[in-house]
């Protein structure tokens, strides 16, 4: 070998631009070599101007009984009011929080929560004037409008292996259904035609 | 006021929503002129998140300007242009006294840990994000920072989240001067690390990502 | 990996910066069990690659956004090569004083890398373009309808 790599040695491999060359080429470099520059060095800086005026803040109002995590010792001074637990998907919410947020339970619980919440509101919003609509809630209609399907070949994309997956995994749910709708409506009407 | 709306994985939709109402004396409410959606709210959208709840806003990267004031705010009135950092802080707390606002534990009922950020879930605190009209910014007083006159809205908004994050990252990695630095993900955030690399004095920065047209723009 | 590793003459970097997150991309058993079937806390495929190419002693530095339970990470690697993990989620206003200089000097631009500008109406259409990486997409800003 005509050079000893540098991991093999003491010296420390060499820069293929140097300082001088970068500063030239790169407006800016160096502008905050000295960690002093640095705002968040040291990461932690006891005093720090926060603009508070309060040592600990006054405690919002709870207008309803607000899920909250065991791991706190009291409920936080201010909190989200964001959709508050409603339906199954409520209960279950409610039933995770009892365990620690250390537990995989507390989080897989949420998780299977979120899915029975998305279905909840998806079969109800079929009874209002509003019912979901899963072909412009997901904005499949700007692989048309967006240069969306041209842009996905054509160009070296490692995550093509698995694009398949995604119009199967979101679209099933919706096929499914739709096909267990029709299968019983024809049904019910075959057995009407008989009698 | 429209707000978008959370509907299910890889299902969002734009809805009529009530303001949101005043909890706090040291709230503000924020009239919304530009919001981004960031790599992150990926993550909602695709169901990822634990405790994302159907009927929430997300959209933690947003500027605007101040709508209405709490009565304990001193430092914003309305008319004030504004640009909100996604952390949401009380700015007393052990944490956010030490300089750790993105760890408040002032903010967040639902888990210890993680802070509050708007609009991502209730698992970072149920806040309402800024990809609607209007929000409910809380500790007025403390996060939002008014936008100098010198400044661009679209500047103002990345910096919001995607530049600092990029920053903070590259600074995390204690760069030294020639320090070699791969950053892997050239999404806004990777490409600003790979940025603020060079103003760190980094020898080489190599940028990685699997999506070509990414890397052309590093 | 082995790329990486030629291209720094084998020591590896010195700094690597994992701003991928949990949704990462490159190996199909961890994105299924993870991004997929959300069995994991996040796709720990670029934590990895981080591992691996930076330097023993190097530092990682981990700013991409993970959910909170547990992924695949290899730490017993982490520990062998004696690396520095330091991350967190970014504390912003900190980080303003010094980013508002570097942009009056002109050394940062960040509105170059929006790429779509979409009015909220339409925000469905932006996720969908943003999360499947059409048309060129790198971010997308949504125009309030009460601006």
């Amino acid at each position: 070998m005509v050079e000893i790599p540098t991991p093999y040695t003491a010296r420390k491999p060499a820069l293929k631009e140097s300082a001088e060359d970068l500063r030239a080429r790169i407006p800016g470099w160096g502008a905050d070599l000295d960690p002093v520059d640095r705002p968040s060095y040291p990461r932690e800086q006891p005093g720090i101007e926060t603009g508070a005026h309060w040592d600990f803040p006054e405690r919002q109002e709870e207008k309803w009984p607000r899920e909250r995590s065991i791991e706190h010792a009291f409920m936080t001074p201010v909190f989200g009011t964001s959709t508050p637990p409603r339906g199954a998907s409520g209960a279950i919410r409610k039933y995770a929080y009892k365990y620690s947020e250390g537990r995989a339970a507390h989080w897989l619980l949420l998780i299977a929560a979120d899915r029975v919440d998305a279905w909840e509101h998806h079969l109800s919003s079929f009874a209002t004037l509003r019912p979901d609509n899963p072909v412009t809630e997901t904005g499949v209609l700007s692989e048309f409008s967006r240069r969306g399907i041209s842009s996905r070949f054509g160009k070296k994309r490692a995550d093509l292996s698995h694009q398949w997956i995604d119009p199967v995994v979101i679209g099933a749910p919706w096929a499914l259904a739709a096909g267990g709708v029709a299968a019983a409506t024809l049904k019910v009407l075959r057995k009407r035609r008989v009698a | 006021m429209r707000s978008m709306v959370y509907r299910g994985p890889y299902k969002v939709r734009v809805e009529e929503k009530d303001m949101p109402p005043m909890e706090h004396p040291n709230d503000a409410i924020v009239r919304v002129k530009l919001a981004a959606i960031c790599g992150s709210d990926l993550h909602l959208y695709h169901g990822m998140m634990p405790d994302t709840r159907v009927g929430m806003t997300f959209g933690h990267e947003f500027i605007g300007v101040v709508e209405q004031v709490g009565p304990s705010v001193e430092r914003l009135k309305p008319g004030d242009r504004v640009m909100v950092p996604f952390n949401v802080y009380c700015g007393s707390c052990y944490f956010c006294s030490r300089g750790l606002y993105s760890n408040c534990h002032n903010v967040n009922p639902n888990a210890t840990a993680v802070g509050g950020i708007y609009g991502y879930s209730h698992t970072c605190g149920g806040y309402d994000g800024g990809q609607a009209e209007f929000v409910r910014v809380p500790f007025a007083d403390v996060g939002p920072g008014l936008i100098p006159d010198w400044m661009d809205d679209e500047d103002a908004v990345l910096l919001t989240d995607a530049l600092p994050t990029g920053y903070f990252g590259a600074q995390l990695g204690d760069i030294v001067e020639g320090d070699t630095v791969v950053v892997f993900g050239a999404g806004p955030v990777g490409l600003f690390a790979a940025k603020s690399a060079w103003l760190m004095g980094a020898g080489r920065v190599i940028v990685i990502d699997h999506l070509e047209y990414r890397l052309e723009m590093a | 990996m082995v790329h990486l590793k030629k291209e720094t003459e084998y020591l590896g970097a010195d700094v690597v910066i994992d701003a991928v997150g949990a949704e990462a991309d490159g190996n199909f058993l961890q994105h299924v069990t993870s991004s997929k079937l959300k069995l994991q806390g996040g796709s720990p495929i670029a934590l990895n690659w981080a591992i691996d190419s930076v330097r023993k002693g190097g530092t990682v530095s981990v700013v991409g956004a993970y959910g909170p339970i547990f992924s695949a990470v290899k730490f017993g690697d982490a520990m062998n090569k004696g690396l520095t993990l330091r991350m967190n989620q970014c504390p912003v206003k900190r980080q303003w004083p010094r980013l508002f200089e570097h942009i009056r000097n002109g050394y940062l631009k960040p509105s170059d890398i929006v790429t779509h500008r979409i009015p909220l109406e339409n925000i469905a259409e932006g996720y969908h373009i943003f999360s499947a990486k059409l048309d060129d997409c790198i971010k997308p800003l949504i125009v309030s309808t009460a601006a």
